[in-house]
């Protein structure tokens, strides 16, 4: 008895051990170099609503833009311990350094499926979440979506918690976790709604087999659980987005939001456009890019579990996995990030694949099922390899969506050369030319005064320093031709931004150090 | 209940750390307008600028060419004999191992954009250098560095020399290195984007054997490109 004893703690040793393993590979993978890749975008946006929260002490949720008031909220007190107080003062360290703790945090999350998934199914799960390039890389970009993701992992285990063991606790923190996550983007209905309709089904299916009991407990007191659920939720939204009873209005924001807001355009995609993305092999920078193998491994994963009541929370994240996957796939709008919740569901459905593989009997069978798990997961961290540093910003990168070019990090270095050198240039303005220009201020923030127009100004002529956007590049090279050297510079890897400077000032740059210059 | 208690009080401490219940730290005092304190009898304006519009995320731009290029195909005179020296000649680089691609592509006369036909270099400043197996005297060279997307070149640098090692008897025939970066000099040639027609560089007749062409990444990523070098001259001494 004691030996038996020994061995039940021995495994839970191995299984934490294994687990700690899995989170270290996740944890380093994510922080690896994480400040290498410029901005993105819609982390400049988001860096700028956060210190706007830094600097104002105050937050008010826009119904229409910018998703719910969590990332910020959490990133606040990030910035603050580490001495940023200012959008001035926000690096992009601070930025990241939450949402990849988080993205290595939804690792051990996958781990804890484990009375669902079995040891190995989890062990395998928490193993391609952590190395997917795909996950990996949205959790080293400061947006909603890696937050989104683990919370959607956190409040799906206390829901399956709930139906292995109900309890009026574990409803509390349902109701916490599912605040959490309605307190960061407005999808969270749509999980809501996978997980509504995938119960359904599987309800269904039970019924059919005349397996379907409630629990006593539920049966006595589910409507005050539900209730408990409910009331923690709401409260916790009525928290993030009244900003702590600051701005009642929030709360009735929070519900008119889904009425109200704006996507942007340009962003439509055919249906097929996530299963290219993740599954369909593609050769691109010299390798070729597919994390397919999850997909093959979750519907192994489901056929192993298509049958018995033992099967079922399996089935119902696989279910959940393609509710979501067709609802994101359905709607015309699409960005890479948009998917990572479908595709949580189905490493963890693909873990209870691989955890199937692995109980084959035979010997060689089971050694084979083991080296191509390997192999898989090798794989995978080799694109996340290229997909993280190499081609982080680079549109060969599958997973990059109109990446910041590092091009930009040079332009913001010759336009604090230029302010130094010049006092035209300190004084200003340096103006910016056109939209879709982000992340320029976030780049340009040290600079004490600068800009933004749609169109060219009529005083433009004795700017001493402009950036075009392309659109209005041509309007501004008419205008300025005479009076000012343009150079081509990049902002984003597709998007070029032209720097007009007026011709005296470059005369005087390029004339700076005469001893230097090309003998030519 | 004593479950209820913990996770609603440990909510509570969570939502409030969260929900920024803590004052704004005292931000770094920033100087306002640095435009310098005004001289007697002078009065310092400061307008006000249109501040930044926050955007939603940008969209994708296009992967063509279509502004900053030639519209008609470019052309270069040469004296009379002058024709392509550098077809199938010996290519070598500063990267040994390039990420992608052969260096042979540089000089097998194919132009096209696409994998299969250009070179990748690692990220920095990195250089190509075409022996001509002879010494020649160079009168163009027609550089096409990638032109599916709308980009420049950084640091472009062109140099001829006698010498392998570039160490003595250079001349340098273009460079638009304008930040130095290279180290070579401080350039005054104009950068360029990149089409399908490529960069044609006039040449005064500068003798030599070796051309070597510099570049530091590119306005779309940190990487350096070669589709094709066309080096046109004459034999030295025919």
């Amino acid at each position: 008895m004691k030996g038996a004893s020994l061995s039940a703690r021995g495994k839970r040793v191995l299984f934490a051990a294994v687990l700690l393993i899995c989170f270290g590979i996740g944890l380093w993978i994510r922080l690896d170099a994480l400040t290498d890749r410029p901005l993105h975008a819609d982390e400049a946006t988001g860096a700028r609503l956060l210190g706007q929260r830094l600097e104002a002490g105050d937050y008010r949720f826009d119904p229409t833009h910018f998703h719910g008031p969590l990332l910020s909220a959490a990133a606040a007190p990030i910035a603050r311990l580490r001495g940023e107080t200012d959008w001035a003062s926000l690096t992009p360290q601070t930025l990241r350094l939450g949402v990849a703790w988080l993205g290595a945090l939804t690792v051990l999350l996958a781990c804890a499926f484990r009375p669902w998934l079995g040891s190995a199914g989890a062990v395998g799960a928490g193993l391609f979440i952590a190395v997917s390039p795909y996950l990996a890389y949205y959790s080293r970009v400061f947006i909603h979506e890696t937050l989104f993701g683990f919370l959607t992992l956190a409040t799906l285990l206390a829901l399956l918690h709930y139906a292995r063991k109900p309890g009026t606790g574990v409803a509390a923190l349902v109701g916490v976790a599912a605040g959490l996550l309605m307190a960061t983007r407005e999808t969270f209905v749509l999980c809501f709604a996978a997980w509504g309709a995938a119960a359904v089904l599987i309800a269904w299916e039970t019924r059919r087999s005349g397996e379907l009991v409630l629990n006593h407990h539920v049966r006595a007191r589910g409507i005050r659980d539900a209730g408990v659920a409910l009331v923690l939720a709401l409260a916790t939204v009525a928290v993030f987005y009244t900003n702590a009873g600051k701005h009642p209005a929030g709360f009735l924001d929070f519900f008119r939001t889904f009425f109200l807001y704006e996507t942007g355009e340009g962003h439509e995609r055919p249906w097929w456009h996530y299963g290219w993305m993740l599954v369909w092999p593609k050769h691109q920078g010299g390798m070729w890019w597919t994390e397919g193998a999850v997909a093959v491994l979750a519907v192994l994963g489901y056929l192993s579990h298509r049958n018995g009541s033992n099967g079922r929370p399996v089935r119902f994240l696989f279910y959940s996995g393609l509710f979501l996957a067709a609802v994101f796939s359905l709607f015309p709008y699409k960005t890479p990030w948009l998917f990572l919740v479908p595709w949580l569901h189905f490493c963890l459905v693909a873990g209870a694949g691989a955890g199937a593989l692995l109980r084959y009997r035979p010997l060689y069978p089971r050694l084979a099922a083991v080296a191509a798990v390997v192999v898989i997961l090798g794989w995978h961290k080799g694109q996340a390899d290229r997909a993280l540093h190499r081609y982080a910003s680079d549109t060969r990168n599958p997973y990059a969506y109109v990446p910041t070019s590092p091009d930009v990090e040079r332009v913001a270095a010759l336009l604090g050369e230029l302010a130094e050198l010049f006092p035209d240039v300190r004084s200003g303005p340096v103006a910016v030319i056109g939209s879709g220009y982000w992340p320029l201020p976030w780049y340009l923030r040290e600079l004490p005064a600068v800009g933004y127009w749609e169109t060219i100004p009529e005083e433009a002529m004795d700017f001493p320093v402009l950036l075009a956007l392309p659109a209005e590049r041509a309007a501004v090279h008419e205008r300025l031709e005479a009076t000012h050297a343009v150079l081509p510079r990049g902002l984003r890897a597709d998007t070029a931004v032209f720097v007009f400077i007026r011709h005296d000032l470059w005369e005087r740059y390029l004339d700076q150090d005469d001893e230097e210059v090309d003998e030519r | 209940m004593k479950n209820i208690s913990f996770v609603v009080l440990l909510s509570g401490v969570s939502l409030a750390l969260l929900s920024g219940c803590a004052e704004p730290g005292n931000g770094t005092e920033r100087a306002e307008g640095a435009g310098g304190e005004p001289e007697a009898g002078q009065v310092l304006h400061q307008p006000d600028f249109p501040p930044e519009q926050i955007e939603g995320t940008p969209e994708e731009g296009e992967l063509a060419n279509v502004e900053g290029v030639p519209q008609r195909p470019p052309s270069l005179r040469f004296p009379a004999g002058a024709e392509i020296v550098s077809r199938e000649k010996p290519v070598t680089s500063s990267d040994d191992f390039p990420i992608i691609g052969d260096l042979s592509y540089i000089t097998d006369g194919n132009k096209r954009a696409g994998e299969g036909y250009y070179v990748e270099l690692m990220p920095g400043p990195q250089w190509v250098q075409i022996d001509l197996e002879a010494e020649h005297e160079i009168h163009g060279i027609w550089v096409w560095h990638y032109h599916r997307q709308e980009r420049a070149y950084r640091s472009v640098v062109i140099q001829i020399s006698n010498d392998e090692n570039f160490e003595s008897g250079v001349t340098t025939v273009f460079n638009n290195d304008y930040e130095n970066n290279l180290g070579l000099g401080r350039g005054r040639d104009r950068p360029y984007l990149e089409s399908r027609y490529g960069k044609p560089i006039r040449v005064d007749g500068v003798n030599g054997r070796y051309v070597r062409l510099y570049s530091d990444g590119n306005t779309a990523n940190e990487m350096n490109h070669y589709i094709e070098v066309q080096v046109f001259g004459i034999p030295a001494g025919s």
